[in-house]
């Protein structure tokens, strides 16, 4: 065992580094401003304690008598006492809370004073007590494997804490990120009760994807946790920052940070809420009457020139559409009505406690969050539950032990339990069957009571049976984690030297039971007999193992830190090693290595430098492609540590420049994708790749063949990646700036040979071929200041990025504006709409060009008209160009607030801009939900329909005429259905009251709030020009974005 | 307290260690890898062998492989009863370089390569029996002739590649260039030439079905090549050689796109290869050409793409949209045009245009040639022991939304071809077509063999005896009465007939889209004029009125579609690729 260790390289290598650091000999101690801060306390008139929501006594604050200019700090206990005389206002100022000014009356209420805190992190970055770890932490925030002091930071780090995170009502905490943080674009395209990442799209300064979300350091299954165990969500956005995370260290990581125990006496907080959640839109289906002249419409267009149909819906028709008197056999049902309720509801229940005892420091948390869909479902019709449904909860204890004078064990268990239920035919089918059944599809109820129906739409169609008679679908996921974390300073070997270990535990399973069954509807005959379409099945009884998956992580690290007259270094040796395992596919698991270091030094904390790298490995690559270096350097310049600020803009209280290069990199291989394997008859079960032989009866002889080409040279993507950035505080940090500059250049990405023939006679593997290029910056600037006890807040940031497809390996083209290397990287391509043909003639004049697959023959006016772009009269392939824009994707979120005796408030204004769609065109791209008539027809169609060309509204048609069915000439991908998708959202109000303490106080409570907050509240889109009824964001017939209005109550003690 | 320390670093580089260590392997050890195909433990070469098997997967299949519809809707035969089918583009002319059709570039080359992998590996198998090698390598050699044969039908000259296997890094893969038409058909007739002794033998003429068309044969090694397949396949490519698009070609700068001169010794070449079949005496007309669609192994089959037992699904695809068996509503999705019906003479073997054939435009189906009714559903014919209904608002055409599960007829017509005798039935019998695998489809059957040679022949020498006794024999099995056809036509005439025979004998079959281009009659047959339809209206006193209907106006470029392009992405990679002419 100990030979094992001993002779391992990788071991040496970090012992070497080890004694490396130990020659130079530095002498011990912890980097540290070593600002003290007196406690003055003087034995007078004016005295109380300060304390915080918890009613826990605060230290350290500053309270001054205005009136008499004495200003002293508040005693351990939270105690003060200060000369001066009833009468006089005194000022309270502590960076964690809003400044309280109050005139001191002498009864209880002065007495008992209790700081709010605040919404947006501490203003106040300057003058730290070493020794108060609290203060330490305020003025730090997390990177990879430690916290670093905010003042000699270099990497590119933009974090939110829990009070950002807590105002948002909603299952998955990530719905409070959009627009807070610059850099980090993020959204939902759908909504609902869903288990993690339910419709979550994000990426961090780029499009690439591939970025990972941490929790305490760990890559885990689960990311749905609860906001109030989370102390902060950082974004690590340059090459320092992300580093030393080797083959995942290209695209930006999102790291959570979860709650440890360090405030003293336990901190209760329990808080209960309820919200009202209701779609922020929904799709407006045509009623019955109009739906069958549009029908009607729709297929006369289709005839041939001069041809005039019998229109598939009488006048007669549509007067009983209208009129409804045979609500049978002419029925107007709005199945969105019918099937959804108004509203659904969200409750999340929270209790946490947080504090300390001698020589341990806890937070527990427990939370409980239940969720209800929208379906319409009736609990006397089944004894079992039919409706979407989530009930998630969630249990944190995050232990702190010293266990010697000089060891702390750090033990965080977790356990989450999410039960998700959908009716039998599953959440997304009723959705799509919503939007895709007309209002006269059928009754709901026939005159006999049975479900109504017709075999157009086949088994299970009838909506209303959909969520009440289809069963229902169960799902349950549990989530366990086990971290343990071991810190031995070892001072006694070399003074400032400390070892850490770590281990982590994740295990998720996934369990499913399909309890779904068909039900009959029935299709009522002219001579008022029925016809069943579909049958009742029995219940299903189906259990099937969802992912079951294990993720093991460990880490040990060696870290020294080291002051010695204005020298400050701190150095960090360590290997970590994420291993993932998939349980249900029984591959071998998927092992992520790091051999990381960081060296930080700064003079004076004016000048500061830091090296990164990691040496590291990924074990699905080729061994010879399976370790590679990274690195990144930042260099910084505190200049308000200069004497020439200091003494002449004491207004500047920061002034930063600082500069990060970097290589880094991400594994995207696939598993073993290096190693050439073939199929074999065991393993081939599909009869395409077998083959008969004799008489009939003869079995299927089963073949072996290449599977995909292995490409053995697959080696990681690379990234060199510039940030260049600038802080800036004014007036003691009342206003803070921090802009970015990012220039980032992936190499090596792995995509597909452009340039490639079939005579190969096999598909191409990929390479590590394409580059790409994605530059921008990320603003964010917020004023923080009061008015006596009015304090408010104003943050926004903004993000811009900007890219390029670099090389891509691209084929030869024949045109030039065929070509995408150049372009921006997933640009829309496309033929280039010059309106619709208005009359016959001009589809029939020679000199217009038209698809080779839609003679002029089969086009009508009122189709789109392409543009030949190269002129050769037809339109084809070789016409299509870009047609999507290539103006850079801009996000940004403001966010406002105040707070004002005991009320608070903020709000949250996000948005995108330079967002398009193609909406409509074909079926795979949005097609049916925006073409209307689709899928033979038998589709369902919008008021936005409304808008299609006839004779009579040529001039202002926003569509192109009605077809039924499919258009191949309507239905190309063209710039006719580019959609400008910018959107700005009120993403997120808050308003809240607490009670004065004084009062909570004689029933034993430190503090009562009561708030209300709201998600998605308005939206504003160009959109809605085009198409009023669904969201910006969420742009398919799915489960609807909702908007939700929250009630809660929180009380701590 | 230093033992503490000490303590804690030893776990430290415990942790180290430990995760160093490999509990599972290093790379899935599981994986088949190159050296298990190529055995050299096993004598019976298991993986060897079934590398061939997949070679086998990829022969061309028949019936709905093309956007769910067959290929001879894109030639005039029939159209997709649904408009919103994509074959309807190609009806329209809708396929170049960009947009290809029945491109079967890709899948040629992939047998290619597969093939040649086998033949620069198969010896490294310590075979135990010499002559299974020998075989496997020579039907490989077969398939691989078939697939170049299956590119130059389309393209002309494409690039040969011996028994190169390319890696994807090879700078030489993007620089082939295409042999000409003259060496591939030299290369494809000297491959099976080549191979023709080394193929397994032939099954006896006996074992394969009693020729009374209710037993299968027994041949178990049916589906495999043999040396009359590889017999037949060159007879193909020499017909294919010189028929008029290649020889001579219209464009003679241009090698890949035929010979520069013409030459009728190359009508002799292909009439002489057919004539070596046709004295074999190992096949023969079956009787009944129902048995073609419920059998695999009769007498008449010479190359099959063998496939997955009988299923009833190929009625439920094509039948009557009114019928439904088995709870299985019809599709009724290929319409046969009226000018495939018209091409269909009298039962006495005279075209419908003749004044003197009896035929009567009031009762148009009556007295017809037998093949007919095998071919086509028209109104009044019998299925499933009722009558076909296909006038307006009839159960088969019914014009509203009772529709289960197809849609109704464009034409007036539905497709029967490829089904059994189920007129007095109440179900579907199995026939050959699988809706889930592959399909059993014949690509050479023996009535191929007959009509090829008395085309060669004709052409070559006039229409002699043996050119008669081919097309009669035909004529006789279909059933006309008289069979033979009229004494003394001209070549031009025979050429006609011979052209007509093949009409009807295959419809369906995937020859007429080749067919027509390579006789050149494209732009005459299919690209002028419009497909015709019939509306038959059903008349208060039960007659019946038929009226022309147009359904569709193919489009047909004689400067370019002769010969598919080869796909644009294929040129632009490899500049030495020149297209074919005009796209």
């Amino acid at each position: 065992m100990i030979k094992d260790y001993i002779l391992d390289k990788k071991s040496l290598a970090l012992g070497f580094v080890f004694l490396f650091l130990n020659a130079y000999g530095f002498a011990a101690g912890r980097i540290s401003q070593n600002h003290n801060v007196t406690e003055k306390v003087f034995l007078d008139s004016l005295k109380g304690t300060v304390v915080d929501n918890n009613g826990k006594p605060l230290k350290n604050v500053k309270i001054s008598n205005t009136s008499s200019g004495v200003t002293i700090f508040s005693s351990i206990n939270g105690y003060f006492a200060l000369p001066g005389k009833i009468g006089d206002k005194l000022k309270f100022e502590h960076p964690d809370f809003y400044i309280l000014e109050k005139i001191y009356t002498g009864d209880k209420r002065s007495l008992w004073v209790q700081l709010a805190g605040r919404y947006l992190p501490s203003k106040d970055i300057v003058g730290i007590d070493a020794n108060d770890s609290l203060a330490v932490d305020r003025a730090s925030v997390e990177v990879l494997h430690a916290r670093q002091l905010k003042e000699n930071l270099l990497q590119s780090v933009a974090s939110v804490n829990t009070n950002q995170l807590t105002t948002t009502p909603a299952s998955q905490f990530l719905q409070a990120l959009p627009g807070r943080i610059a850099g980090l674009n993020i959204g939902f395209t759908s909504g609902g009760p869903g288990l993690d990442g339910n419709g979550l799209n994000y990426n961090v300064r780029s499009a690439l994807g591939n970025n990972i979300i941490l929790i305490d350091g760990v890559q885990r299954p689960y990311i749905s946790i609860d906001p109030d165990q989370i102390e902060s969500v950082s974004v690590y956005k340059d090459a320092l920052a992300t580093v030393m995370f080797g083959m995942r260290s290209s695209n930006g990581i999102i790291a959570i940070t979860t709650k440890k125990g360090d405030k003293g006496a336990p901190r209760i907080s329990f808080s209960a809420q309820g919200g009202i959640e209701r779609p922020i839109v929904l799709p407006k289906s045509l009623d019955a009457a109009t739906y069958a002249m549009l029908y009607n419409e729709a297929k006369q267009n289709d005839a041939p020139a001069g041809v005039t149909l019998t229109p598939s819906y009488s006048a007669a028709d549509i007067a009983l559409y209208q009129n409804q008197t045979d609500p049978f056999r002419h029925p107007n049902v709005d199945w969105y009505n019918t099937v959804l309720r108004k509203q659904s509801y969200i409750n999340r229940y929270n209790f946490n406690v947080q504090g300390s005892g001698k020589g341990f420091r806890y937070f527990v948390d427990l939370d409980n969050l239940r969720e209800t869909g929208l379906f319409n479902t009736n609990d006397s019709l089944n004894s079992y539950n039919t409706n979407a449904q989530l009930d998630r909860y969630i249990v944190r204890s995050n232990l702190g032990v010293d266990l010697t004078k000089t060891t702390v064990m750090q033990l965080n268990l977790f356990g989450r339990i999410a039960k998700n239920n959908q009716p039998g035919g599953t959440t997304a089918t009723v959705f799509s069957s919503l939007a895709a059944t007309p209002n006269n599809a059928y009754p709901i109820f026939n005159p006999n009571g049975t479900l109504g129906g017709t075999s157009t739409y086949g088994q299970n169609a009838n909506l209303y049976g959909q969520i009440l008679q289809r069963g229902y679908q169960f799902q349950d996921a549990r989530d366990v984690s086990v971290d343990l974390q071991l810190t031995q300073r070892l001072d006694a070997f070399l003074p400032g030297l400390y070892a850490k270990i770590q281990g982590s535990y994740n295990n998720s399973t996934l369990y499913k039971t399909d309890r779904s069954k068909n039900f009959a509807s029935f299709q009522l005959n002219p001579n008022n007999s029925y016809t069943a379409v579909g049958t009742i099945t029995e219940q299903g009884t189906v259990g099937t193992p969802g992912v079951r998956s294990r993720v093991i992580y460990t880490e040990a690290d060696l870290g020294y830190e080291h002051s010695f007259e204005k020298h400050n270094l701190s150095a960090l040796v360590l290997r970590n090693e994420q291993s993932t395992m998939q349980f249900d596919t029984g591959t071998l698991p998927e092992i992520y290595t790091d051999y990381a270091a960081r060296f930080q030094y700064n003079y004076d904390q004016k000048y500061l430098f830091e090296a990164a790298g990691s040496y590291a490995g990924y074990n699905w690559f080729a061994p010879a492609n399976r370790w590679a270096p990274y690195w990144a350097l930042g260099m910084g310049w505190n200049i308000h540590h200069e004497e020439f600020i200091k003494r002449n803009l004491k207004w500047v209280s920061n002034f930063k420049i600082r500069g990060t290069y970097g290589l880094t990199g991400q594994a995207n291989a696939g598993y073993y994708t290096y190693i050439q394997t073939y199929w074999t008859p065991a393993t081939n079960t599909n009869n395409g790749d077998g083959y008969y032989f004799g008489n009939t009866g003869v079995g299927v002889t089963r073949s072996t063949g290449e599977n995909s080409l292995a490409n053995p040279d697959l080696a990681a993507e690379k990234a060199k990646k510039t940030n260049i950035a600038l802080d800036l505080g004014f007036w003691n940090n009342k206003l803070t700036l921090t802009a970015e500059y990012f220039n980032n250049r992936f190499y090596d990405l792995v995509g597909a040979v452009g340039s490639r023939t079939n005579i190969l006679g096999a598909a191409y593997p990929n390479k590590n071929l394409y580059i790409y290029n994605y530059k921008g910056s990320d603003i964010s600037l917020t004023y923080q200041d009061n008015i006596s006890n009015f304090n408010f807040f104003v943050s926004g940031n903004l993000s811009l990025v900007q890219s390029k497809v670099i090389y891509m390996d691209e084929i030869a083209r024949n045109y030039d504006y065929q070509r995408q290397t150049g372009k921006p990287v997933g640009i829309l391509y496309g033929y280039t709409a010059m309106g619709l043909f208005q009359s016959l003639a001009e589809i029939n004049d020679p000199a217009t060009a038209v698809l080779a697959a839609t003679p002029k023959s089969s086009l009508r006016p009122g189709d789109i008209r392409y543009m030949d772009r190269n002129g050769d009269g037809i339109i084809n392939e070789l016409d299509k160009g870009p047609i999507g824009s290539e103006k850079p994707t801009v996000y940004y979120g403001a966010t406002i607030g105040f707070n004002f005796k005991g009320f608070d408030f903020s709000a949250l204004l996000q948005g995108v801009m330079n967002r398009q769609t193609a909406l409509g065109g074909p079926t795979a791209q949005y097609g049916d939900f925006y073409n209307g008539f689709g899928n033979g027809g038998t589709a369902n169609a919008f008021e936005f329909n409304l808008g299609r060309w006839t004779p009579a509204t040529a001039a202002t048609a926003s569509q192109p005429r009605l077809w039924l069915g499919a258009n191949a000439n309507n239905q190309e991908v063209s710039s006719y259905w580019l959609q400008n998708t910018s959107f700005v959202r009120l993403k997120n109000v808050e308003i809240g009251y607490t009670i004065p303490a004084y009062l909570t106080k004689k029933i034993g409570v430190a503090s009562i709030r009561l708030f209300s907050n709201g998600l998605n509240l308005f939206t504003w889109s160009p959109l809605s020009k085009f198409r009023k009824d669904v969201d910006p964001e969420s742009l398919n017939p799915t489960y609807p974005m909702l908007k939700v209005f929250n009630f809660g109550i929180n009380a701590k003690f | 307290m230093k033992k503490l320390v000490i303590n804690l670093l030893l776990a430290f580089f415990l942790v180290l260690s430990i995760s160093c260590k490999k509990v599972l392997e290093d790379h899935p050890l599981n994986v088949t890898k190159e050296s298990d195909i190529w055995d050299q433990n096993d004598a019976t070469g298991t993986n060897a062998q079934a590398w061939v098997i997949k070679i086998y997967s990829q022969l061309p299949n028949g019936f709905i492989r093309l956007n769910g519809m067959e290929l001879d809707c894109a030639a005039g035969d029939g159209v997709p009863s649904n408009r919103g089918n994509a074959v309807w583009n190609v009806i329209n002319g809708g396929y170049n370089s960009v947009n290809t059709f029945d491109d079967n570039w890709t899948n040629s080359y992939s047998i290619i390569r597969r093939a040649n992998i086998f033949l620069n590996n198969y010896k490294r198998v310590p075979w135990s029996d010499p002559t299974l090698p020998k075989w496997l390598a020579a039907e490989v050699r077969t398939l691989r002739a078939y697939s170049y044969y299956e590119m130059i039908r389309r393209y002309g000259g494409v690039p040969l590649l011996g028994e190169k296997v390319y890696t994807p890094d090879d700078p030489a893969l993007l620089q082939l260039k295409r042999s000409s038409f003259a060496d591939c058909v030299d290369y494809i007739v000297s491959e099976l030439d080549a191979v023709k002794d080394q193929l397994r033998p032939d099954a006896s003429l006996a074992s394969r079905g009693n020729g009374n068309g209710v037993a299968e044969g027994t041949d178990n090694d049916a589906g495999r090549m043999r040396p009359t397949i590889a017999m037949a396949i060159k007879a193909k490519v020499l017909l294919l050689a010189a028929s008029p698009l290649f020889n001579p070609s219209v464009t003679p700068s241009l090698d890949f796109t035929g010979y520069p001169s013409f030459d009728a010794n190359r009508w002799k070449a292909a009439a002489d290869a057919m004539k070596a079949i046709m004295n074999l005496n190992m096949f023969a007309l079956e009787p009944n050409r129902y048995i073609l669609n419920t059998t695999h192994v009769n007498k008449e089959f010479v190359f099959m793409r063998y496939a997955a037992s009988y299923q009833t699904a190929w009625g439920n695809q094509v039948s009557p949209v009114g019928y439904t068996v088995g709870n299985v509503a019809s599709g009724g999705i290929v319409s046969p045009t009226q000018e495939l019906v018209d091409a269909f003479p009298m039962a006495n073997g005279k075209a419908i245009s003749d004044p003197s054939s009896g035929y009567n435009a009031a009762n148009p189906y009556a007295n017809r040639d037998p093949r007919l009714s095998q071919t086509v559903f028209y109104n009044g014919a019998t299925w499933l022991r009722r009558s076909v209904q296909t006038y307006e608002g009839g159960l088969d055409k019914p014009n509203n939304s009772n529709i289960a599960g197809g849609v109704q007829t464009q034409t007036g017509y539905y497709q029967k071809k490829f089904l059994a005798q189920d007129d007095n039935n109440t179900a579907f019998t199995p026939t050959m077509y699988h809706p889930s695998g592959l399909s059993t489809f014949c690509l050479i059957r023996y009535a191929d063999i007959l009509l090829n040679y008395a085309e060669a022949q004709n052409e070559f020498a006039g229409p002699d005896a043996s050119v008669y006794a081919a097309v009669n024999a035909i004529r006789q099995r279909a059933g006309l009465n008289p069979f033979a056809a009229p004494a003394g036509l001209s070549k031009e005439q025979m050429r006609d007939l011979i052209r007509n025979e093949c009409r009807l004998e295959f419809a369906f079959e995937e020859r007429r889209f080749y067919d027509i281009r390579r006789w050149k009659i494209a732009k005459e047959v299919y690209g002028t004029g419009s497909l015709h339809g019939v509306n038959i209206v059903r008349n208060a006193d039960g007659s019946l009125t038929y009226t022309p209907i147009t359904v569709a106006t193919p489009f047909f470029n004689a400067n370019n579609m002769y010969l598919l392009p080869i796909a644009n992405t294929e040129i632009l990679a490899n500049p030495n690729i020149v297209q074919n002419p005009n796209y």
